[in-house]
């Protein structure tokens, strides 16, 4: 056979799949998406420029007479997200506070060129007059919420259902100087959630504010992983005053973790937070934190004798396994390149392998599929790849161990006794009393207890 | 201007099909092929700018790339039953069919690397230089990948069927 005949026969094998029709919708607005996850980052990270920048001016007139009122010369386009900011009157037990409004107003106004929107064009044609929405006290300091209408056009970096008027939101918090600062700010673009939450900060102490926008919505401290090798996220509903939520956070809590959704919480939420995980970088930026991978080849290992059947479905068989059980709200997903199989003495079929999503640490699980029932999974939580054996799970029901090190010989031992015959890779240790494993990589022989 | 207008929708209208069936060698899996390939879209989407002029060549790396070392995401279709087009390819029992399934299914037994690279050099027509490229891997890697996948495939499938292929 030729090369044209092997390209003829390849492309015969997939000559009748066409692309759905709404793949360019979708990868549109994934793209978006992922810009928006994007957006806020140097904005924030210059918040202590910003807050230095604003309070420089804070010697502005006060503009009380503004704040209350709608502002003119702007209509905005039906169904502006944003476009309740902009109706009724200063809320929060800081809307009578002149001086910080206008420190807060002064600060929306003389910063926009230092935001990452600037280049997208959205101060390009501001309509009206700034108008805070909300101001208040937190536990993280204050925080003011800023609307202002402009004439959103399509510009080098801006996507739009359409143009006209739109309002924009600007997140106003606390420098470490005391005076306030613009965080973020934001716009409304197709296929992108709003952005209404903000996370402001006093020291140690934080407190999340959330916009209320006529849903249901809870937020959650980050993903948990339980023992069933499930993992999710728990939503706590929020409570409205005034038309914001403000919630004190936990002291160690990671702001990229954070996060906000309508509820009941879907697979992906419409709502972000100006610093919360919209900041955390993407898998593919932040670095791929699995435990194995760069193989040259399919990456097998038989941890048993008599496991061959096993072998071609490892991998799938460990991805089924958890798929059901795995977080919804995934953004990316890191698959196990690396599969570990073989059989228990009563004929369990154990498969072992890692998984990591978003930026969290990869995790290690083994698949227990018994001849008949339910098929288990055992989480081996987090593994060590420094540690002389880094995973190592210790199976249910008394099956043992499944235990694996790339590029390592293994065997095992019962109190004291002699070694089994040594495997590479992977290997699974019956139970016995004190067992013990024997690893022999890099010319050294460690011996690691299994408890 | 609209940077990720006209342009962009354009690419992606011109290259959807080829890159889904691209994608389906790749894994096998049409569901799978999908997702790839939206995530790939997904990144060109976000470099845009500086990709545009040439917007193929990043297109395949990438998809060869999250191919090879299975990222990709799960849930970042929407939510919407899939329509029938989506489903495999219904067996017809003519020849046509087993040559098909029988080349899609030795192509899966292949690791992923060399699945690339024989999808890359013989579906995609690249050259060795270029393949390299798009795997981020050397000429001579190449070379031993393609070698030691005809050498599978030929084990793989019948025995006549890539005789004299190198």
């Amino acid at each position: 056979m030729t090369e044209t005949e092997l390209k003829n026969r390849l492309s015969a094998s997939v000559d009748d799949i066409e692309a759905p029709s709404d793949l360019l919708d979708r990868a549109r607005l994934g793209g978006a998406r992922r810009l928006s996850r994007r957006r806020f980052l140097s904005l924030s990270a210059g918040t202590l420029a910003v807050a230095a920048v604003s309070g420089a001016a804070v010697a502005a007139p006060p503009l009380l007479d503004r704040f209350n009122d709608n502002p003119a010369a702007a209509t905005p386009v039906d169904n502006d997200p944003y476009g309740f900011l902009m109706r009724g009157g200063t809320r929060g037990d800081l809307a009578g506070d002149s001086t910080y409004l206008a420190q807060v107003l002064t600060a929306w106004r003389t910063t926009h060129r230092k935001s990452a929107n600037h280049d997208r064009g959205i101060f390009d044609h501001l309509r009206g007059e700034p108008k805070v929405y909300w101001a208040g006290r937190t536990l993280g300091g204050r925080v003011a919420l800023v609307g202002q209408y402009s004439d959103l056009r399509h510009h080098d970096n801006i996507q739009l259902d359409r143009e006209g008027v739109h309002t924009l939101i600007g997140f106003v918090v606390d420098g470490k100087d005391g005076k306030p600062g613009v965080l973020a700010d934001s716009y409304p673009a197709p296929g992108v959630g709003l952005v209404t939450g903000i996370v402001a900060s006093k020291g140690e102490t934080k407190a999340l504010v959330v916009l209320d926008i006529g849903k249901k919505t809870g937020w959650s401290a980050g993903r948990t992983y339980d023992e069933q090798g499930g993992s999710g996220r728990v939503y706590t509903p929020l409570r409205f005053t005034d038309g914001v939520a403000v919630v004190e956070l936990p002291r160690d809590i990671d702001l990229p973790d954070l996060s906000i959704s309508p509820l009941p919480a879907k697979a992906f939420s419409d709502q972000w937070i100006a610093n919360g995980g919209i900041e955390a970088s993407p898998p593919e930026q932040a670095g791929d934190r699995r435990l194995w991978t760069d193989f040259p080849d399919r990456a097998l290992w038989p941890m048993t004798e008599n496991a061959q059947r096993l072998r071609d479905s490892a991998p799938d068989v460990f991805t089924a396994a958890l798929d059901p059980v795995t977080d919804k709200n995934t953004y990316s997903r890191g698959f196990s390149l690396w599969s570990g199989y073989g059989v228990t003495s009563n004929g369990t079929a154990v498969y072992l392998g890692e998984q990591q999503l978003d930026n969290d640490p990869t995790r290690v699980y083994a698949v227990l599929k018994p001849k008949s029932g339910k098929t288990t999974i055992v989480p081996g939580g987090i593994p060590d790849r420094d540690a002389v054996l880094p995973v190592s799970i210790k199976l249910t029901a008394g099956q043992g161990w499944a235990v694996a090190r790339r590029n390592a010989k293994l065997s095992y031992r019962y109190d004291g006794g002699a070694w089994s015959p040594a495997r590479p890779d992977a290997l699974l240790v019956p139970a016995g009393p004190k067992a013990e494993v024997k690893v022999e990589a890099g010319g050294k022989e460690e011996i690691v207890t299994l408890r | 201007m609209v940077t990720r207008g006209d342009d962009f929708d354009d690419f992606v209208r011109g290259s959807s099909t080829r890159l889904l069936r691209t994608a389906v060698l790749l894994t096998g899996d049409r569901a799978a092929a999908e997702d790839l390939v939206q995530e790939m879209y997904e990144r060109v989407y976000v470099r845009w700018r500086r990709i545009h002029s040439a917007p193929e060549a990043y297109a395949r790396k990438t998809l060869a790339n999250l191919a090879a070392n299975r990222w990709r995401s799960k849930g970042r279709k929407p939510e919407v039953a899939l329509a029938d087009r989506h489903d495999p390819a219904t067996p017809d029992g003519t020849e046509g069919y087993a040559v098909r399934d029988q080349l899609l299914t030795a192509l899966q037994e292949l690791p992923p690397r060399q699945r690339a690279v024989v999808v890359l050099r013989y579906y995609e027509d690249l050259t060795e230089a270029q393949t390299a490229e798009a795997l981020g891997c050397s000429l001579g890697t190449v070379k031993s990948q393609t070698s030691r996948a005809l050498d599978r495939l030929r084990l793989i499938t019948e025995p006549a069927f890539l005789e004299g292929l190198r």
